[in-house]
Order: structure tokens, then sequence, then C-alpha cells
């Protein structure tokens, strides 16, 4: 049995001001993973990537087992996507919309889709133009949902949403992924979401893979630190990435907290960094470099 | 690809309000001896013609293409789909003039009613199925923004070319060359001309198909 939902191998595409360049990383079933950088990064390269909406110039990537534009058919029964904007005819109304999607797929469960219009109160009536941003991501994910996918894909599903919305979301995948052969991809810059929910998280800069980890393990490994100025000699700076310095001190994170205490001691604060922190501070590493 | 085509026609079922309205327009302008014999022609070459460019824009303004191609659907069968609702607008075309054309003949309005002709038929299938041909590659290459006025001049030159070219014939009847092409088109049989044109514009459709299948194949979105 295949075990990985996903592989991402090498996977390179370059365009006149951007390259995404070699990126690898996997997802196993039952497991949420966090897709994150700044804006820019590759993030929705990659989705599209995967997706076969753009053309890759190196690389594999697999889903289920299977080559992504090989088997693209087979595998897209078995994806549920959800985008950033709305790409839906909209004059349609919901039901209208519905009825053009649902015979693509041959799992597609009309039960399923009036549960999630229920649950999201979202009017089978009205016309997609009519709907709110929340309620067309909504709508998007009802139908993500409803043919039986064992591999939902997001791109940025939360971005411009409010928070009562994105909590409701949030908890749409815990119960999602309760099935454990199950996996989710989720994009997003809104990191403290995957704080909540995901398992692992993939970070890319740059065109250019971070890390791709459990998030315990990088919440754990990765601190934040702070200290006066005298404290920040070379062989301080060295361990350190994204240092910010003021008048009174500096503050920057670190990759190795074992290691980092272990080596310096003194009136160093280290603090349980967020997700947010590491990305903020690594970006910003990556810009000084 | 059924699914495709059906959905070309629900995102558009506002523009069929528009084909009844257009088709009485065409009736009461048209209803006189010069174009008694071209009437369907020009009513469905018009309807057909605007009904797959509505399709088109619809997608483009929603970007919908990017949903199609996330669906387990071929890259090929979108555009096969394209190729073949040529078919099924000229269908609609008709139906809608003739459906027009007897209420308002019931309705006791003074046009010419009667069913639509083989030579019809054959100008419309030509009309349409070369606009199309022309268009969809371009389209699929440039998008719609950068094809919109290119397509004025595509349609004007084909509703008004052949008119002028008949003039041109007409002024020039004493020209050699033009009078020996009209004498052995004349002695060509008509049923071998209609499906000779039949048969060209079918393989001009098959050859667009092939190109823009190509094209579509290497899009990004």
């Amino acid at each position: 049995m295949e075990n990985n939902i996903l592989e991402v191998k090498d996977l390179k595409k370059s365009y006149k001001e951007f390259t995404l360049n070699n990126l690898s990383f996997k997802l196993e079933k039952g497991y949420i993973m966090g897709f994150i950088g700044p804006n820019g990064a590759g993030k929705s390269t990659t989705i599209k990537l995967i997706m076969n909406l753009i053309n890759r110039d190196g690389g594999e990537i697999s889903v289920f087992g299977l080559d992504n534009i090989k088997d693209e058919r087979c595998i897209k029964q078995r994806i549920g996507f959800v985008y950033d904007e709305n790409h839906f005819y909209d004059e349609l109304s919901i039901t209208e919309m519905k009825g053009i999607i649902a015979p693509f797929y041959k799992g597609w469960s009309d039960k399923d889709f009036e549960r999630y219009l229920k649950d999201f109160d979202l009017p089978p009536r009205k016309k997609i133009k009519e709907l709110s941003k929340g309620m067309k991501t909504k709508f998007s994910l009802a139908v993500a949902l409803s043919h039986d996918a064992d591999f939902i894909i997001m791109d940025e599903p939360t971005s411009g949403l409010d928070p009562v919305f994105r909590s409701e979301i949030l908890d749409i995948l815990a119960s999602f992924i309760q099935d454990e052969k199950k996996a989710v991809l989720f994009s997003t810059h809104i990191t403290t979401d995957l704080e909540k929910i995901a398992d692992y998280i993939t970070f890319i800069n740059n065109g250019e893979l971070v890390f791709s980890e459990t998030k315990d393990s990088i919440l754990e490994n990765y601190a934040l630190v702070k200290g006066g100025k005298e404290l920040l000699d070379d062989g301080v700076r060295r361990e350190l990435v994204g240092i910010r310095e003021n008048n009174y001190g500096f503050e920057a994170v670190t990759s190795d907290v074992k290691k980092f205490r272990s080596q310096f001691k003194g009136d160093i604060i280290i603090e349980k960094p967020t997700l947010e922190d590491i990305m903020l501070y690594t970006v910003r590493g990556s810009k000084n470099a | 690809m059924l699914n495709l085509i059906l959905k070309d026609l629900l995102v558009q079922k506002k523009s069929f309000i528009f084909t009844v309205f257009y088709s009485t327009f065409v009736f009461f302008a048209f209803s006189t001896p010069v174009f008694e014999q071209t009437i369907y022609a020009m009513g469905t070459i018009a309807i057909a013609y605007i009904l797959i460019l509505t399709a088109t824009a619809l997608d483009d303004k929603n970007r919908s293409e990017i949903i199609l191609n996330s669906l387990p659907v071929k890259r090929d069968s979108i555009i096969m789909a394209k190729y073949l609702s040529i078919f099924v607008y000229i269908v609609v075309g008709i139906a809608t003039m003739m459906v027009v054309g007897l209420a308002l003949k019931l309705l006791g309005m003074p046009i010419n009613y009667r069913l639509v002709n083989g030579a019809e038929l054959v100008a419309i299938l030509m009309s349409i199925g070369i606009l199309c041909s022309i268009y969809f590659p371009i389209y699929y290459k440039f998008g719609s923004a950068n094809v919109r006025i290119f397509n004025i001049f595509l349609f004007l030159a084909l509703f008004f070319g052949p008119v002028n070219i008949a003039n041109y014939m007409k002024k020039n009847g004493n020209n050699e060359f033009i009078t020996s092409v009209l004498e052995t088109i004349r002695n060509i049989p008509e049923w071998m001309i209609m499906s000779g044109v039949v048969a060209i514009v079918l393989a001009i459709i098959l050859v667009s198909m092939l190109i823009t299948i190509r094209i579509y194949r290497k899009k990004e979105f």
C-alpha cells in the first residue's frame, strides 16, 4: 500500500523573475500539512503544478503513488480543491453550478452536498455572484468534500475570511482527517490557523524549501532569542537567523535551541516561537544574506 | 464531453432571450423578396456565432478554465467539446428561427415562413465552421481581450465579403477568367458542389481543432 498521498521530488519551474528550485517534500495519509511562505514564495505555483494547471520544467509529482500528468484524470477523481479566488460562473446559482460539476465525479454524492449546504448555511438558489467571499469558499469546500476525495488541496482558503469562518473551516478539516486514509495540503500565510490543526509544516521561501517537518519538532527545535547587544558576538550571530538589532538589544530565531542553550550562557532570553516568528525571521535572514 | 457542451448552454441561458428577439428582428427586417432565399442563413449564422462567442467570453470572464482543468477531465476533451458545440449551436440557431418564425406566422404577421433550405444549411455550416476554425485557435492562444477587435473584422468580412465578391463578379462579368470559372461551376451538379463544400469545411474544422488541442495542451492557467 502506498503510504504517501503526495510526493514532490526535485520540482522545478522557472519564470522570468522567479524560480521554484528543486522542491521536494512528501505528505503521508492521515495528516494535515500546512504550506507556508510569504507572498511570492511559490506556494500557488507548487499547487498549480500539482494540479497540472501549469507545466513543470523538471522533477516529479506523484499523488496516491501515481504520476500527476500521466494519471491526471484518475488522480483528480480523488482530489478536492479549494482556491483562493472563486472561478465559478457567477451568473449561476449554487444548485446550477453543482449540476455542472457533479457529473464529472464518479463518487459524487448529492446527499453529502446537501448536508454541507445546510451545515454551511448556503442557500441553494442564491447566485454565485451574490455570495460573500466566505460563502464562496464554503461552497468550494462543499464541492471538494462531496465526491469522496482522499486528498484536499487548498490554496489560501482562509485569506480574507473572518476568524469565525476560519475556525469553522478548520473544524471541518479536522473532522475530514479523522478518516486516516485521507490527507490535506493547506497553503496559507495565516500561520495561527496551522498551529491549531497542522501535523506537518512545509515552509518555502523564494522558491526554495526551508523545511518540511512535523509541527511539533519545529516548535521544539526553533526558539526566539532575545538579549543585550553586547552578547551579539560572531559565535552567537552564526547560530541565529534574521537578527533584528536596536539600541538596546537584539531579537532573532535559532533553528537548534539545544545547541544554542549549551553554547551560550548568560542573560539571553529564550522563548517558544510561533510559526509566524519562524517565518518572519527566516525571510528577513534570507534577505540580509 | 456532453457535460461540457451542456455547461456552455447552461451558463448563458439568458442569451436565449436575445436569440428570440434577434430572430424576430430578422424576420421583420428581411422578409423581402431580396432575402427570400437566405433569411434562415442570416438569422442562424448570427445567433450561433454570438452564442459561441458568449460561451468563451464567460469562461474568460470568470477564469473558469482553472476550475475545468482541476476537474477530472482531459484538456483535449475540453477543446473537442468546444468544436462539437459548433453543431449544437447551429441546431439551436435554426430551431430558434423556425420556432419564432412559426409563432410570428401563427400570430398573422406578414412574414415569409418556410422550411430552411439545403443551400442555407450549407451556407450556415460554411460560415460558422470557418469563423470558429479561425476564432478558437486565436482565442486559446491569446485570450479573449486580444481577439475582440480581430473578431469584429472577421465577422464583418464574412458578413459583407460574399456580397462584395458577388458584386465584383457582376461588374466584371465580361472578364474571361471569371466567366470561365462561373461556366465550370455551372456545369457541376449542385449536390456535388454542396457536398464538396461540406467536406472542405469539415476538414478545415478538424485541422483547426487539432491545432487548438496542441495550443491548449501547453497552456498555463
